[in-house]
C-alpha cells in the first residue's frame, strides 16, 4: 500500500459560469516500488491529476491517500519532476539539489555531502557550480531528479519529463531512469504521451479518456528490462495501447 | 562553458566622445564661438580642478558640493526602497492588495516629481527633509511598479517546485520569490535612481539650507556668470549619475546570470 488516488474528481469554471468537468471518478493505487504510467489523449487532465496526487491542487470530489494518511498539500514525501524542469535559474547546480534538505533543516556540510552523492549517482558531477542555464536539456532533468530525489520522497511523480527533449537525449533518459529505478526502486507514477516510452519504462499503463478523464484500460506491460524497442512483444504492447487511444480519440 | 559578461569597458567605447569633445575644442580654438559662453573641454576640466581646490563660493569645493548631493540621494533612496520594497512585493503576492493599490499608484504617479516641489518646500521647508521627499518620490513609483510586476511574473512553475518539496511560506517568499523577481526590481532600481538623481538636482536650483550641493553650485555659478562652472558641475552631475548607473547594471547583471 502506498499512494491511493480514491474517487478523485476536478472541474473548472467554465464560460457561462457552468463547470467544465477535467476528471471523472479516478481510482488509482499505486504500490510501493512499482513504475505505472499514465497515457492519454492530450487535454485529458493528465497534469491535473498529477498535480491534485503531489497536494498541489485540491480536487472538486475525492481524495489522495499517502499510506493511509490523507494529503491536502504539498509534502515532501511526495516528489514532482516538471516538463520544464523547474530548476531555479538563480542557484547552482548543488544549490538547486540542496533545496529540499535545506527545507528540512539539515545542515550545511551535510546536505553538500547528500547532494554531491546524488550528483554521482545521477551522473552529473563536475558541474555543481555551474547554473542550469548553462547545462544542455537532458543534463537540467537529471538535477531535476536528483533535485527531487534529495527530499527523499516516497513516490515520484513524473510530468512528461522528457517531453522537451529530443529523440536521442529522450532514449538516453528513459535509459538512466530505468537504472535508477532498479538500484533505488522508487514507487514511480509517470505521464506521458508517448507510446514507446510508455512501454519501454512502465511495469503498468493506465490508459485515460478523452477529457474529462476517466481510466479507461489498465496494460501490465510483462516483459523483463532492459527491453528491446524493435521484439515482437515489444511492438504488440505498443499495437495494444494505440489501438486503444485511437478508439478513443474517435470515441469523441 | 561560462559565458561571463563582460565587466569592464573596452576604451575605443569612448572614442565618439573623445570626437566630440575635440571637435568643441577645435570650435573655440578657432574662435568659432566666444569661450566665455561656451568653454571648451579643456577650460572646464581646468575650472573643475580648480572648483576642487578653492570651491565655489570660495571654501566650497565641488567634492563637498558632490557629497552634500549624493547625501540627499542616499536618504531619499533609503526613503523610497522601504517603502515601495514591501508594497511592491505586497502587490504582487497579494490581487487583492493590488486592486486597491493601483488607482491610486495610478492618480500619483503622473504628477512630475518637480511639480511637487512648492509643496514640499512649503511641508517640509528648504533642506535635508524636502529634497529627500522629491528624490524618495522620483525612485519610488519605478521601483514600486517593476517589483510588482518582477512578483507577478515569477513562472509558477518555481512555486509549486519548491512546495513539492518541503518549503512554507517563508521559505517560498524569501529563497524563490525575492530571487525570482530580483532582476525586474533591479531595473526598477536603476531607472528610479536616474529620476530621482534628477529630481534632486533640480529640487537644489530652487535652493538649499545648508550651502552645498551640486545644484545649488551651479545657480551660484550662474548668478556669477560663470559658465565654465556651470558646465563643470553639469559634467560632475552626468559623471556621478552615470556611475551610479553603472554600478546598479553591474548588480542586475550579477542577479541574472542564468536566467
Amino acid at each position: 500500500m502506498s499512494l491511493i488516488l480514491e474517487n478523485i474528481s476536478q472541474e473548472y469554471p467554465g464560460p457561462g459560469g457552468i463547470p467544465t468537468p477535467a476528471l471523472d471518478g479516478i481510482n488509482l493505487e499505486l504500490k510501493n516500488g512499482r513504475f505505472t504510467t499514465l497515457i492519454g489523449p492530450s487535454g485529458c487532465g493528465k497534469t491535473t491529476l498529477l498535480k491534485i496526487a503531489a497536494g498541489l491542487t485540491r480536487p472538486t470530489a475525492g481524495r489522495v491517500l499517502l499510506d493511509g494518511e490523507e494529503v491536502s498539500n504539498p509534502t515532501p514525501k511526495i516528489g514532482l519532476v516538471f516538463q520544464e524542469f523547474a530548476l531555479f535559474p538563480w542557484r547552482t547546480i548543488l544549490q538547486n539539489i540542496e533545496f529540499g534538505l535545506e527545507m528540512q533543516g539539515i545542515r550545511s556540510s551535510e546536505r553538500k555531502k547528500q547532494a554531491r552523492e546524488l550528483m554521482r549517482k545521477t551522473e552529473i558531477s563536475g558541474f555543481e557550480s555551474h547554473f542550469p542555464s548553462q547545462l544542455s536539456e537532458g543534463m537540467q532533468q537529471r538535477v531535476a531528479i536528483a533535485r527531487t530525489l534529495a527530499a527523499h520522497p516516497r513516490v515520484i511523480l513524473m510530468d512528461e519529463p522528457f517531453g522537451a527533449l529530443d529523440s536521442q537525449t529522450r532514449n538516453s533518459m528513459q535509459e538512466f531512469l530505468l537504472k535508477l529505478f532498479r538500484d533505488e526502486h522508487p514507487t514511480i507514477l509517470f505521464v506521458t504521451h508517448n507510446i514507446d516510452e510508455a512501454v519501454f519504462l512502465s511495469q503498468t499503463v493506465i490508459g485515460l479518456s478523452q477529457r474529462p478523464g476517466r481510466i479507461r484500460a489498465e496494460f501490465s506491460i510483462d516483459l523483463a528490462h532492459p527491453r528491446e524497442r524493435t521484439s515482437l512483444e515489444f511492438n504488440n504492447y505498443r499495437r495494444e495501447i494505440l489501438d486503444f487511444l485511437d478508439r478513443e480519440r474517435k470515441a469523441l | 562553458m561560462m559565458t561571463k559578461k563582460p565587466r569592464t569597458i573596452p576604451a575605443s567605447r569612448f572614442f565618439p566622445l573623445l570626437i566630440i569633445f575635440i571637435l568643441w575644442e577645435l570650435g573655440a580654438y578657432f574662435s568659432l564661438f566666444s569661450p566665455e559662453v561656451f568653454p571648451p573641454p579643456s577650460r572646464v576640466l581646468k575650472t573643475a580642478l580648480e572648483l576642487l581646490v578653492r570651491g565655489l563660493p570660495p571654501g566650497h569645493g565641488l567634492h563637498l558640493h558632490a557629497v552634500y548631493s549624493l547625501l540627499r540621494v542616499s536618504l531619499g533612496f533609503v526613503i523610497a526602497l522601504a517603502l515601495a520594497l514591501p508594497l511592491g512585493f505586497l502587490a504582487g503576492w497579494s490581487p487583492g492588495f493590488h486592486r486597491a493599490l493601483n488607482p491610486i499608484v495610478n492618480l500619483i504617479r503622473p504628477i512630475p516629481p518637480l511639480a511637487w516641489i512648492p509643496v514640499a518646500v512649503i511641508w517640509f521647508g528648504i533642506g535635508l527633509k524636502s529634497s529627500s521627499f522629491l528624490i524618495a518620490l522620483g525612485i519610488f513609483f519605478p521601483v514600486l511598479l517593476n517589483t510588482i510586476s518582477g512578483v507577478r511574473g515569477v513562472n509558477p512553475v518555481y512555486l509549486d517546485a519548491a512546495r513539492t518539496l518541503g518549503a512554507g511560506e517563508f521559505s517560498l517568499i524569501t529563497k524563490v520569490l525575492i530571487p525570482a523577481a530580483l532582476p525586474m526590481v533591479l531595473t526598477g532600481v536603476r531607472v528610479g535612481l536616474g529620476v530621482g538623481w534628477m529630481t534632486l538636482v533640480a529640487a537644489e536650483l530652487t535652493g538649499v539650507r545648508s550651502g552645498y550641493g551640486l545644484g545649488f553650485m551651479i545657480m551660484t555659478a550662474r548668478d556669477l556668470g560663470r559658465v565654465d562652472a556651470i558646465l563643470a558641475g553639469m559634467a560632475a552631475i552626468g559623471l556621478i549619475g552615470y556611475l551610479m548607473d553603472r554600478t546598479i547594471l553591474f548588480l542586475e547583471r550579477k542577479t541574472s546570470t542564468a536566467s
